[in-house]
């Protein structure tokens, strides 16, 4: 399969700092994959996705979405071939209402009125938000809100999407929904995938998993592999997917668990057996 | 209540006026302030008031809403009157204190500023209760389009002001937030002098412009990846149609006109 997104020996640092935020970092995506990154607060993961989508220019290294080698000629269309949601829901809707929003981008691409009204109809259609097009964002909820974000990029129709942080300021029930909006739209559409998050159990849907610990790629492979490693996990300072966490802790009480990674409801399952064979 | 004294307050009664253009609705609200300094005795005023009402009654709106547009500015228009009724002269004089007195023409002129005062807070509120701010936006960017010949920015004028307008219940929220955390730190708001007052809003603002500034730039970055490069060539998603309604609108508008000339010429 073709990479879509290829990072080469990326260096950043903001200015007046020396500490390199990406730190020689390398990788590639490749066309219809889901890769989730992950690592703590101020491992450069957020810079990353900048870096990818051009709103942040490199000290050095090289990025290439799409065939395109990013610079200042190519940035504007490499951004047309990225759709990006933020991780404030309130401090990235620029239309005044719902219908707006979505329009946004369609109107800086200069798309005509009649086709975009029926793009932002059928994007809102898409994440559910069709009853609320006049509303403004001031009554939604930050669900609501990322799912107006998410069907202004759909209407866009791009061929990456990347998440940074999405779902970090929204209440479970409002994760839940924008994952699984996000899960149906990637079937639908095919596109690329990123998303940066803290939320481990966000992770588990991905195809490969990219561990950033101090700017540098310590670790990539599946998810399951990686959520299995949680000597790793805690040493880089991040949470163990609750199964994960509960196999930690027996193991520390010297009870023998599984090696393989075990998502929440296979840990139940696994205690329930252990528990009725010890009738 | 801060935001109700700027932008009014859409009331969705969906009246004739509600469906005009909003170019139209903002002209001639404009248009009809200028015209109420032609007026210049009682029938005249009589004419506008009649015409103001009725204009009122259109818009379907509860007549509360129009006592609140006036509320807030009637220490400015009161005092307006009695300095209007003590410091003009001319006519039989009813009572006479050094420089101040109180003359048959101060009277009249009291009133009539009092009347204009009205019928200009009635109209301009007929404007804001039955368009919502974004639409007012539209209307001034489609009216100061011409301007972009002689490079004026207008295209981003507009999305400042419809940006501004979209953020105010979000810093007003904000606001709220800061409020609450700075009063269980022992802030008091709304006590003491005048100066005390002033001086308690500093850990309001702080923190808001902060959080603006934040804010701003998160919106940079987000507008910047979805494509924003400047206003030029930008198509629009909400437009605007003029009908045959908003021409009538104009046309009654030029009657109320001659109207109202005929009664300051020949009566």
């Amino acid at each position: 399969m073709n990479n879509i997104i290829s990072v080469q020996n990326a260096i950043f640092s903001y200015p007046g700092n020396d500490i390199h935020v990406l730190n020689d970092i390398s990788f590639d995506v490749s066309q219809g994959e889901w890769v989730a990154i992950i690592g703590h607060n101020g491992s450069g993961k957020s810079t990353l996705a900048k870096a990818i989508d051009g709103l942040l220019s490199l000290d050095s290294g090289q990025v290439v979405v799409d065939g395109l080698e990013l610079n200042e000629n190519t940035v504007w269309d490499v951004r047309s071939k990225i759709g990006f949601v933020f991780q404030n829901p309130d401090n990235q809707f620029v239309g005044a209402t719902v219908a707006d929003d979505v329009a946004f981008g369609l109107e800086n691409r200069h798309v005509d009125h009649a086709t975009m009204v029926a793009k932002v109809d059928e994007a809102l259609k898409l994440v559910r938000m069709d009853k609320y097009a006049d509303r403004e964002p001031a009554g939604l909820s930050g669900g609501q809100k990322q799912r107006v974000a998410l069907a202004g990029v759909i209407a866009m129709q791009p061929k990456i999407v990347i998440l940074d942080e999405a779902t970090s300021m929204l209440d479970p029930q409002g994760r839940q929904e924008v994952i699984e909006l996000l899960h149906e739209l990637k079937q639908r559409y095919k596109f690329t995938v990123l998303t940066i998050t803290h939320d481990i159990d966000e992770t588990a849907l991905a195809d490969r998993l990219f561990v950033i610990d101090d700017g540098s790629l310590i670790s990539s492979g599946e998810p399951e592999k990686i959520l299995s490693d949680s000597k790793m996990l805690l040493e880089k300072g991040l949470d163990l997917p609750l199964g994960e966490h509960i196999k930690h802790d027996l193991k520390e009480l010297k009870i023998e668990v599984p090696e393989e990674y075990m998502n929440s409801s296979q840990v139940v399952n696994w205690l329930c057996q252990q528990l009725s064979s010890m009738e | 209540m801060f935001s109700k004294v700027l932008f009014g307050r859409f009331v969705p009664t969906n009246s004739v006026i509600h469906k005009l253009d909003p170019r139209a609705k903002l002209v001639l609200s404009m248009y009809f302030i200028v015209i109420i300094f032609f007026a210049n005795s009682w029938q005249t005023y009589a004419w506008l008031a009649a015409f103001t009402l009725g204009t009122i009654l259109l818009t379907k709106v509860p007549l509360g809403f129009f006592w609140d547009g006036v509320r807030p500015l009637i220490f400015i228009i009161v005092l307006t009157v009695i300095l209007q009724i003590f410091f003009s002269s001319g006519g039989h004089v009813y009572w006479q204190w050094g420089i101040l007195s109180i003359t048959q023409f101060g009277l009249i002129n009291g009133a009539y500023i009092f009347c204009r005062f009205v019928l200009i807070i009635c109209m301009s509120t007929v404007l804001t209760l039955t368009t919502q701010p974004l639409m007012i936006a539209d209307a001034v960017e489609s009216l100061l389009k011409p301007l972009t010949k002689i490079k004026v920015p207008v295209y981003e004028l507009a999305l400042m002001l419809s940006i501004a307008l979209r953020f105010v219940p979000t810093l007003m929220d904000e606001s709220q937030k800061i409020m609450n955390a700075q009063r269980a730190r022992g802030v008091n708001f709304g006590t003491g002098s005048l100066w005390k007052r002033v001086k308690s809003l500093i850990p309001i603002l702080i923190p808001l412009f902060i959080s603006a500034f934040n804010r701003a730039e998160d919106l940079a970055t987000a507008m910047e990846a979805r494509g924003y490069s400047g206003g030029e060539g930008r198509t629009k998603y909400r437009l605007l149609h003029w009908h045959t309604a908003d021409s009538v609108a104009c046309f009654v508008m030029v009657a109320a006109t001659i109207i109202l000339l005929t009664l300051r010429y020949f009566t």
